[in-house]
């Protein structure tokens, strides 16, 4: 192998993105690259804007590194999630559920939602694109159960992601790190020893000095091995969030609900044995959002959204909310921490020289996260409105071609305009679309080959076929909570 | 509201693919369609070798397999192979699929780089199936379970296009489209909207539609002479601009795989269909006189020459919007990209595929047109770079083309996806676009750009285990072929073969 290969690697961080980290890694890499990881409880501060939900992309995510969904379930408080409920949403009021689910069928060549729009043109209200989407109605009747691989019934096409707490799995990817592999340094870093570009040793509080080939910088948004000529941030809009485990009022869902308010919005999340709370807000409408949220577990984060673009400079990767904040409004901080650390594991330098490594992953780095906000932009008006500063600012951040061009082929003619590897499936756009109130104007003339009596036959039938499936499915608590006894009992 | 008429402008393969596409889709919704065409206007018919795509065009169209072999007098085509590309007295097979299979979500050539820089020569043709099938004249089609060796490929068609061109004129016409002899020469325009309302043919006949369909060939008869839209050149980057091509006896049976070999000012063609072989020889000519090429084509043949071959000018580029106003450019009017890798019918297909998901109606508005000019642009820009690849992927420097293509200033995103291949083996992938990984692996190892380190993952395992799991796909693919028949014997026995003497 050409020039010197890579033997250690350090990671300073110590919250969940240093840890989700550190165990990929150490899952993944051959045994002769040694990993030092050292945890700074700075790091853990603003966990709380991973938010609490993943897409259903976590559960290959996981097992990929040896994590199963078993000891997922029994070593945290893990739940299930059909996606988020979003009630009162934006100008209009909008609610609808943000489910996730596997493509609709494509009839006679034509996409299903073209259908929909046909019908909403004639019968409006059979045309609703809620009622044929399992996951959707599962969520409504409040069931869950595992999807079957068998591909006939409905209930194949439900996807589903996690409800987590941070809190919860730090300390579980904490507690799954290999002590053979990882040397664990309780401490700080107090001096970054720099030559040009490429930092050469860090000096912890005890005067240990720890020299590597690479770092990964996963300590929070003040990341002190970011390189000070990095100003290449984008992004000024400034959001808090506000949390509470365990409230006591809370309602039980197989999803997430976040409902709208002036001063921002607040969910709430079921996880196995509690209701978790989560309040984002502008700065300047603290009091209100602090009103509406109760007490909270702590004093509330600030955190400025945003990324750099180019998290990887010199040997030194800025990984976690130093290099991006995302609003959790959605899965996209979580889906892309796991997209940041497959496109990691991929690019792990083989050498010192690490041009290639860094160019690549600084460019997918920015397609992802360009990507994911589009995706969030999208829940936002498209022009400046609103009375309250939070809805102010997220509608006021300038919208790019891209989106353009996705809301107006939408809306024109139900075309959903794609990039390559977007982080947001065809599904997902769709549903936020029609969520949003954006509806085809047209639709695809092929969609009117099938006759009227055949087509309203054919939707009934699944329509039909969807409502049942989802009544018979078990409540999701009584279905989890059967679970966990279950693997229980295999444990043991 | 929905549009009333279609009228495609020129035969050909793009224009009857056209009207073939069109016309099973939109025969039911009461769009006539109407072709217009000129027998005095020869077609270039410059693809006969394709893609796999082609075959679900045709699925699509529900034309049978069997019989569309032996009207076209297809055979099968498993990839392709390029002679003297990376140094003189090379050659390497792109095939259609994957070399080996994923480790551990590792990609199979990370394993195959390893055992290089250990020592352990081997080609990695020889973890292909289909290299090896194609290198032994063998073929059968791939079973269901398409990740099991033995049935882990693609397969596409080398045909006789305007046989192809026949063929759908039937189906057309069975359809119901409308065929028209006469020569446009002259278009009416809307005042307002610039429009083209109706062409005015020689007999003095008029054609009024609401959409039009540009498939002349390179003059862009409605796209260029009428709406003079404006063409990108990318001869800096594609130089070669003639092509002289000419079918000739096929001598031994025919081969399942393409074949292009590099020369000195361009590049030559080796197509072997069930009664011929098309032979063409593509050049620049700035390096090599006509006289030259024509030369270095006829000799070269490998049986008697079956007519005077034909000379062929084009300029590489591409349309500077393919749909422009109600007029879609399909075909050489389009975009010209030469043959290298037979893309110029899966051009035609994607533009098929992109008007019929963005299918205007009788009010046109500009977001259609935008949205599928973006993806036919991205389309050409793909195929474009992997072609450009071909040419600087190489070690020649044996003559005034090869020194050009040495000194050229890369677009960057090609130069970015050669140096991250040169460092690790790393793909930069796209998923829009019709070169997958597989295929730029192909060509940049088969024209000896070896990586100088491959995926640290690989070496979660020993060297001892790398060469046993390589192996056994070897000796897994080795098998495999000696199971397959011989691709000519296979031709027969699918009912695939034309009858013998039926011209």
């Amino acid at each position: 192998m050409a020039s010197a290969p890579l033997t250690t690697i350090v990671i300073y961080g110590g919250g969940l993105a240093g840890y989700v980290c550190a165990c990929a890694l150490d899952r993944t890499l051959p045994g002769d690259i040694q990993l030092i990881l050292i945890e700074t409880d700075a790091a853990k501060a603003t966990d709380i804007f991973f938010g609490t939900l993943t897409s259903p992309t976590t559960y290959d995510f996981l097992l990929d590194k040896a994590f199963t969904e078993p000891d997922l379930f029994l070593n945290t408080q893990t739940g299930v999630s059909l996606g988020t409920k979003f009630e009162n949403w934006g100008p209009t009021r909008q609610n609808w559920i943000q489910s996730f689910y596997k493509p609709l069928p494509v009839l006679n060549g034509v996409e299903f939602q073209h259908y929909l729009t046909r019908f909403r043109q004639t019968t409006p209200e059979k045309a609703s694109l809620e009622d044929y989407v399992i996951s959707t109605q599962a969520a409504k009747s409040g069931g869950f159960a595992h999807p079957p691989e068998d591909r006939k019934t409905p209930l194949a096409d439900m996807d589903y992601g996690y409800q987590f707490s941070p809190k919860d799995w730090q300390g579980y990817f904490s507690g799954k790190l290999s002590s053979k592999r990882v040397t664990r340094l309780q401490s700080d870093v107090t001096k970054v020893e720099r030559s040009g570009e490429t930092v050469t040793g860090l000096t912890l509080n005890n005067a240990q000095i720890i020299k590597a080939d690479f770092f990964i910088d996963a300590s929070g948004p003040n990341s002190k091995l970011k390189s000070p000529s990095d100003t290449s941030w984008v992004g000024t809009r400034e959001i808090c969030a506000a949390e509470t485990h365990n409230i006591e009022t809370g309602k039980r869902h197989p999803y997430r609900t976040v409902r709208a308010a002036d001063y921002g919005w607040q969910s709430e999340t079921t996880l196995q044995n509690q209701v978790h709370r989560l309040t984002v807000y502008d700065p300047n409408s603290e009091r209100a959002a602090l009103k509406a949220h109760g007490t909270p577990d702590h004093t509330p984060f600030k955190v400025q959204l945003g990324r750099t673009e180019t998290p990887w400079i010199g040997n030194c990767l800025t990984f976690g909310h130093g290099a991006a904040s995302l609003e959790p409004l959605t899965s996209a901080p979580m889906r892309l921490l796991e997209r940041d650390i497959d496109r990691l594991i991929e690019l792990i330098p083989v050498s010192k020289n690490m041009t290639v490594e860094r160019r690549e992953y600084n460019r997918r780095f920015n397609d992802d996260y360009s990507h994911a906000d589009l995706f969030q932009r999208a829940f936002f008006s498209t022009s400046k409105t609103g009375a309250h500063p939070y809805w102010v600012a997220a509608s006021s951040t300038p919208l790019t071609k891209r989106l353009q061009d996705k809301v107006e082929q939408f809306e024109s003619r139900g075309v959903l305009v794609q990039y390559d590897y977007e982080p947001f499936s065809r599904e997902d756009w769709t549903l936020l679309h029609i969520g949003m109130g954006r509806l085809p104007r047209r639709y695809d003339p092929l969609a009117d080959r099938v006759s009227l009596p055949g087509l309203t036959q054919k939707l009934e039938q699944m329509r039909h076929a969807i409502d049942v499936m989802a009544k018979k499915l078990p409540p999701h608590d009584v279905y989890m909570s059967r679970l966990i006894k279950y693997l229980e009992d295999q444990n043991v | 509201m929905r549009l009333r008429k279609i009228c495609i402008l020129g035969g050909g393969t793009s224009g009857w693919m056209t009207a073939a596409g069109l016309s099973n889709k939109y025969k039911s919704l009461g769009i006539e369609i109407e072709l217009v065409e000129s027998e005095q206007i020869g077609t270039v018919g410059v693809g006969e070798a394709t893609l796999p795509h082609i075959r679900f065009f045709n699925q699509s169209l529900g034309i049978d397999e069997r019989e569309f072999m032996k009207a076209t007098r297809a055979t099968f085509k498993l990839g392709i192979e390029f002679c003297d590309w990376g140094r003189q007295g090379d050659r390497y097979i792109h095939p259609f699929g994957d070399y080996g299979e994923p480790i551990d979500g590792v990609d199979f050539h990370h394993f195959w780089l390893r055992l290089l820089q250990n020592g352990h020569n081997s080609r990695l043709d020889d973890y292909s199936y289909p290299i090896l099938a194609a290198e032994a004249g063998k073929f059968q089609l791939p079973g269901k379970d398409v990740s099991k060796i033995g049935s882990n490929f693609g397969y596409a068609y080398q045909f006789d296009s305007s046989r192809y061109a026949v063929l759908l004129r039937q189906y057309s016409e069975k359809n119901g489209v409308t065929r028209t002899e006469g020569k446009a020469v002259k278009a009416s325009r809307d005042p307002e909207s610039g429009f083209i309302s109706s062409i005015t043919l020689e007999s003095g006949q008029t054609i009024e539609a609401d959409l039009f369909v540009d498939c002349s060939g390179f003059r862009g008869v409605l796209i260029e002479q009428e709406l003079e839209t404006g063409y990108d050149d990318w001869s800096e980057w594609l130089p070669c601009n003639r092509a002289i091509a000419v079918a000739c006896e096929t001598k031994g049976p025919s081969v399942p795989f393409t074949r292009a070999t590099a020369r000195k000012a361009g590049w030559q063609w080796r197509i072997p269909l069930q009664h011929r072989v098309g032979n063409g020889h593509v050049y620049c000519s700035e390096f090599i006189s006509d006289d030259a090429a024509r030369e270095q084509l006829l000799s070269t043949l490998e049986g008697q020459p079956l007519s005077e071959p034909k000379q062929l000018y084009f300029k590489t580029g591409k349309r500077r919007k393919l749909w422009n106003k109600n007029v879609v450019a399909i075909g050489l009017s389009g975009g010209f990209l030469e043959p290298l890798e037979s893309t110029s019918i899966h051009l035609i297909q994607e533009g098929i595929t992109a008007l019929i998901e963005l299918f205007p109606g009788k009010s046109f508005e500009t977001s259609d047109a935008e949205e599928y000019n973006r993806r036919m642009d991205l389309n050409f820009d793909r195929v474009r770079d992997f072609l450009l690849l071909h040419y600087v992927a190489t070690q020649r420097d044996d003559s005034e083309m090869w020194r050009y293509f040495r000194n050229m200033t890369l677009p960057e995103s090609l130069q970015e996806k050669m140096e991250a291949w040169k460092s690790r083996g790393y793909l930069l992938r796209y998923e829009q676009g019709v070169f997958l990984p597989p295929s730029w692996v192909a060509v940049m190892a088969g024209q000896n750009l070896i990586p100088d380190g491959y995926d640290l993952r690989v070496n979660r395992k020993t060297l001892d285990e790398v060469i046993s799991v390589t192996d056994t796909i070897k000796q897994q693919s080795k098998i495999a072929v000696t199971q397959t028949p011989d691709h000519a014997a296979f031709l027969a026995q699918y009912g695939a073969a034309a009858e013998m003497g039926a011209g």
